[in-house]
């Protein structure tokens, strides 16, 4: 008798009979939904002898089978949001029983239809500003430069020199609030066209993969009859942005992860 | 639902944004199984280092919003140092000044003798 544990995807408000063939995260079992107070818990059976605690303890140490499985999650998610509206359950939500599951819808019912009534027709589309602090010195600060390199003229050069030095002790932390101040800018002028707007950490380097580091990370929740205005603002902005040393990356749409509580 | 994608490639340069969400958003609901990958039981060092470096990018100040100092006592601390530099560094201007004015006068009365 195999131990097996049931793996959550989601809670969807419908079912749509194209989930029951997609593959689940084992490669081996298809998902079903399990069915109680109108809502579907949408999940596939896992062996617990690759998923209980005792291997996931040595399999937590494998980065490459963290990376593998958390690819092949997401996919399966945006497969299944394709379909239906979903409320995303974190990482390896594991059940022992299909009576845990009602349960927890049970449990939860009243957050679960709260969050489906906030979600409904609307999308997370994610945006994340990266910035060069040199790029933008080159690009934006240019003049600002020059016309302090003229006050230094006719100006003894001890002085000028102590003067000069004073000026790039600061420079840098000035840059640094400009490039904040721009990215909040961008952050307000585009949550005019959205519902909601969530700021999430921004992600080091190591995690991105990316050279120059990240300003914004930012969720919006938008209207699915505003996400055009919304998509065609960011493009106008990002245009903008772009000769200044920024560089702007628009995901989505994601299932609502930044706006479910 | 199922409109036009804008960007949802599960390449390398994005699974960052894969595990941002996975692991630290959506309803926070426990299995019956304990597998939390970002929770400190079950977190290993590896793991720690992903998680850990989000919080060395806001330490570094790329966490733009907590580096005004009437928002943050950090930040509040970090304006104080810096004045405390810059007095630092005036100091130091003003006696290299007065130094440099009283070597010249040494200079020119040595000079005048000659």
């Amino acid at each position: 008798m195999e131990n097996m544990g049931i793996l959550v995807y989601c809670i969807a408000d419908t079912y749509d009979n194209s989930i029951a063939d997609i593959v689940g995260m084992d490669g081996i079992n298809k998902l079903y939904a399990i069915s109680y107070e109108n809502l579907f818990a949408i999940a596939s059976d896992v062996n617990l002898d690759e998923y209980g605690e005792e291997s996931m303890a040595e399999k937590g140490e494998d980065i490459e089978w963290l990376k593998e499985k958390a690819t092949i999650f997401m996919g399966i998610i945006l497969k299944i949001s394709s379909a239906s509206s979903i409320i995303p359950m974190k990482f390896l939500t594991i059940f022992t029983s299909e009576n845990r599951v009602k349960d927890i819808i049970t449990e939860n019912l009243q957050q679960f239809l709260n969050n489906f009534a906030k979600i409904k027709n609307r999308e997370e589309l994610s945006v994340k500003i990266y910035c060069d602090d040199k790029k933008y010195k080159e690009k934006s600060m240019g003049e600002e430069i020059r016309n302090f390199e003229k006050t230094l003229v006719g100006k003894p050069k001890g002085a000028a020199f102590f003067l000069k030095k004073k000026y790039e002790g600061e420079l840098d932390d000035k840059i640094q609030n400009k490039i904040c101040n721009m990215a909040n800018n961008f952050a307000d002028e585009i949550s005019s066209f959205a519902v909601e707007m969530k700021s999430n950490k921004v992600l080091a380097k190591e995690i991105t993969g990316i050279d120059i580091p990240m300003v914004l990370n930012c969720a919006f929740l938008v209207d699915i009859d505003q996400k055009e205005k919304l998509t065609a603002k960011i493009d106008e902005l990002t245009k903008e942005y772009e000769e200044s040393g920024f560089m702007i990356e628009l995901t989505g749409p994601w299932p609502p992860y930044s706006f479910c509580e | 639902m199922g409109s036009n994608s804008v960007n949802q490639s599960t390449s390398g340069s994005s699974l960052g944004e894969i595990l941002e969400k996975i692991l630290d958003k959506g309803v926070v609901i426990a299995g019956d199984i304990s597998i939390s990958l970002a929770d400190v039981e079950l977190l290993t060092i590896k793991i720690r280092l992903v998680i850990a470096s989000i919080d060395k990018a806001e330490e570094m100040g790329i966490d733009w919003w907590k580096t005004d100092p009437s928002l943050s006592s950090k930040a509040k601390e970090e304006q104080e140092r810096k004045e405390a530099r810059q007095k630092e560094e005036e100091l130091q201007t003003r006696q290299l000044q007065e130094q440099n004015k009283l070597l010249l006068e040494r200079l020119s009365k040595l000079e005048e003798k000659s």
